[in-house]
């Protein structure tokens, strides 16, 4: 009971975020420009993008999880600064030397999708890691909630025939799709 | 018969009914969230036939990446692709590249992809191997009422069910917890939920 009450919040997003991905409510994300600075740091030809973002986010004082698009042709460099409020987007001019910052304009919806899809060990940050041991919470609350919620029906002698009816049709249905679709 | 009798029994036997899909969820998210890299799995090629079709064209003055041809012509030509091959079921359709267009039909155990080459008038469709690791977060990540098939479209409804199902679960049991005598448990109550409250702004704010 008390890991239910603490996981709430987490429970509430994923069954909201569920609903809305099912019914396919995302919509593009839209950027509105927040600032724009001359960038003066060139990288050599071959610097593997991913090296050229984290420096340009170090020098703009973004470090952060991001993700970064291959260059085009011209050398312009797009890296999206995850955030799951409202993630960025920067976009670098090496011809014109000057970067563009870009911000998510903040929806729920979206918001919602960020946090489903937000898991993983692999970035380097505090917060990052934070999120993916409340992910490994929830999984264990979930096989905890389903084993021990099956104990107590099981103390209930009075619900088992209804519970056995229950529990069958529910494995039979899922057994049956997973099998077959 | 009270109101909490009600909402315990209706927590009980819906928890029962989705039991498979609250471990599915739980347990499949283990290797999301724990990814390692992985070997490309194997497709084996299942048919291979000529094949010509209509082919939507790009309407004049789209922008550039944009899908040719209205998503409903693409469908309608994903469908044909799938009756050639026959595969029945639900589908994506995607045109990549001008000379190709991808259909892929999901299954949990082993899904089909079918390529139409347009230059060549050519359709090649693969199967791939069952894969554990696939299987299982194809069963967390299946969902959507636009695949175009009967029984996804159903799966799609339940998966409607379990959010709806988590709700529902997460508001009785707050009334169960209410319905604790004692102060004992409310106040516990109380502090793990205001921490849990807590930890979770701080993540969100974050991240």
């Amino acid at each position: 009971m008390y890991l239910a009450l603490f996981l709430t919040p987490w429970m509430v997003g994923y069954a909201a975020s569920t609903l809305l991905m099912n019914h396919e409510a995302g919509r593009p994300v839209v950027y509105t420009k927040e600032n724009e600075q001359p960038y003066s740091t060139t990288f050599e030809q071959g610097t593997p993008p991913r090296v050229a973002a984290e420096q340009i986010l170090s020098d703009l004082d973004l470090e952060g999880t991001f993700g970064v698009a291959a260059p085009s042709p011209d050398g312009k460099l797009v890296i999206t600064r995850q955030d799951i409020i409202a993630p960025r987007r920067i976009t670098f001019y090496p011809g014109e030397r000057r970067v563009e910052i870009e911000r998510a304009k903040k929806d729920a919806v979206g918001f919602l999708y960020r946090f489903h899809r937000r898991r993983g060990y692999e970035p380097p940050f505090a917060a990052d890691r934070a999120m993916a041991v409340s992910v490994d919470l929830v999984i264990v609350a979930m096989v905890f909630w389903a084993l021990s919620g099956l104990w107590m029906w099981w103390e209930m002698r009075a619900t088992r025939p209804w519970g056995v009816a229950c529990a069958v049709a529910g494995i039979g249905i899922f057994v049956a799709f997973a099998l077959t679709i | 018969m009270s109101f909490l009798h009600v909402v315990r029994r209706t927590h009980l036997y819906l928890g029962l009914f989705l039991l498979p899909w609250v471990i599915m969820f739980g347990v499949s998210s283990i290797p999301l969230n724990h990814n390692s890299p992985a070997a490309p799995p194997t497709w084996t090629k299942v048919a291979e036939l000529p094949f010509t079709a209509a082919v939507p064209v790009p309407a004049t003055g789209s922008p550039a990446g944009a899908q040719p041809g209205s998503s409903a012509e693409l469908r309608a030509l994903g469908r044909e692709m799938m009756n050639a091959a026959h595969v029945s079921g639900g589908f994506y359709v995607s045109r990549p590249n001008p000379r190709q267009v991808n259909v892929n039909h999901p299954n949990f155990l082993r899904p089909t992809r079918i390529f139409y080459y347009i230059d060549e008038q050519r359709l090649v469709a693969e199967r791939r191997e069952f894969v554990p690791r696939m299987f299982v977060t194809g069963l967390h990540t299946r969902g959507g009422y636009a695949l175009g098939g009967f029984w996804d479209w159903v799966w799609a409804l339940f998966v409607d069910a379990v959010s709806i199902g988590l709700l529902l679960w997460i508001l009785s049991g707050l009334i169960m917890w209410w319905k604790i005598p004692g102060t004992g448990p409310r106040q516990w109550g109380w502090l793990a939920l205001a921490s849990g409250a807590a930890c979770f702004v701080i993540i969100m704010l974050r991240l």
